[in-house]
């Protein structure tokens, strides 16, 4: 039987820990980049913007960069928005986190069931098997000035490994 | 609050070329930069942009402080970034600049 002494005491660590939760979720940041690289936005879990980076060429989308920078900014927030949950699971724990996800309607964006889940085997090899091509297909060098220029990009990820 | 939409922040640049809008919070929900806003360089862009997100942002906050302050205590809407904007400073939407209203 659980003594009202008991009961105050986990209320306490209750209220303790959701006054780090507070805590936590300000410290939270996600950051996003376009797939070409030209925009990158920092965002904190509330969404304020901390960091915007534009390319050089970024200026030459015209008017679609401002709709471009809003929408990176979107996928930054959900970032954040997993960022504090990660750090908030981290605290009380991946139950406790889910129940805080239920309470806020706004569920870890890793749950969502379009999140990317990452490269396959397959694909991994098949890009490497693409960059080997591509490695190899180069003409090699030709004179002993050039040489110095190959072995100072020369790559030995590059190497076969599987001997 | 039904009544008048969603609370949001604007904030424009001098020339309106650049506009902002952003949800209570901070988050950009609206940027529209005219053609001549882009001639001087990404870098002078970000900037400019990442200033007017920030007065949005405040303006923002200045609204949604003023729009629950009635019926939340301070202190909380301080935590959750909702503060009011002194009529004078520079970020308020009332401040006119160089005398004439905007």
């Amino acid at each position: 039987m659980i003594t009202t002494r008991q009961l105050i005491a986990q209320a306490r660590a209750r209220e303790e820990a959701m006054a780090r939760v507070e805590e936590l979720l300000a410290s939270a940041s996600g950051t996003a980049h376009d797939i070409d690289g030209q925009v990158e936005v920092t965002v904190d879990a509330r969404g304020k913007l901390l960091r915007l980076w534009l390319a050089p060429s970024a200026v030459n989308l015209g008017e679609r960069l401002g709709p471009l920078v809003v929408e990176i900014a979107q996928a930054a927030m959900r970032e954040a928005t997993q960022d504090g949950y990660n750090k908030v699971a981290l605290l009380l724990g991946e139950d406790m986190t889910a129940m805080i996800e239920q309470m806020t309607g706004i569920p870890a964006p890793a749950r969502a069931e379009d999140d990317d889940p990452g490269m396959t085997v397959e694909e991994f090899q098949r890009q490497r098997a693409e960059r080997l091509g591509a490695a190899s297909a180069e003409p090699a060098p030709s004179s002993a000035g050039d040489e110095d220029a190959y072995w100072e990009s020369f790559d030995p990820a590059s190497l076969r490994s599987d001997r | 609050m039904a009544r008048s939409g969603p609370v949001v922040g604007k904030a424009s640049s001098p020339d309106s070329t650049i506009e902002v809008q952003v949800a209570p919070g901070g988050l950009l929900t609206g940027l529209t930069i005219h053609r001549s806003a882009l001639r001087h360089g990404s870098a002078v862009l970000a900037d400019r942009i990442f200033e007017l997100a920030q007065r949005a942002t405040r303006r923002a906050g200045d609204r949604m402080y003023h729009a629950l302050a009635p019926v939340v205590d301070a202190a909380q809407l301080e935590t959750l970034g909702y503060e009011p904007i002194p009529d004078d400073d520079p970020d308020a939407e009332t401040y006119s600049y160089g005398g004439g209203p905007r």
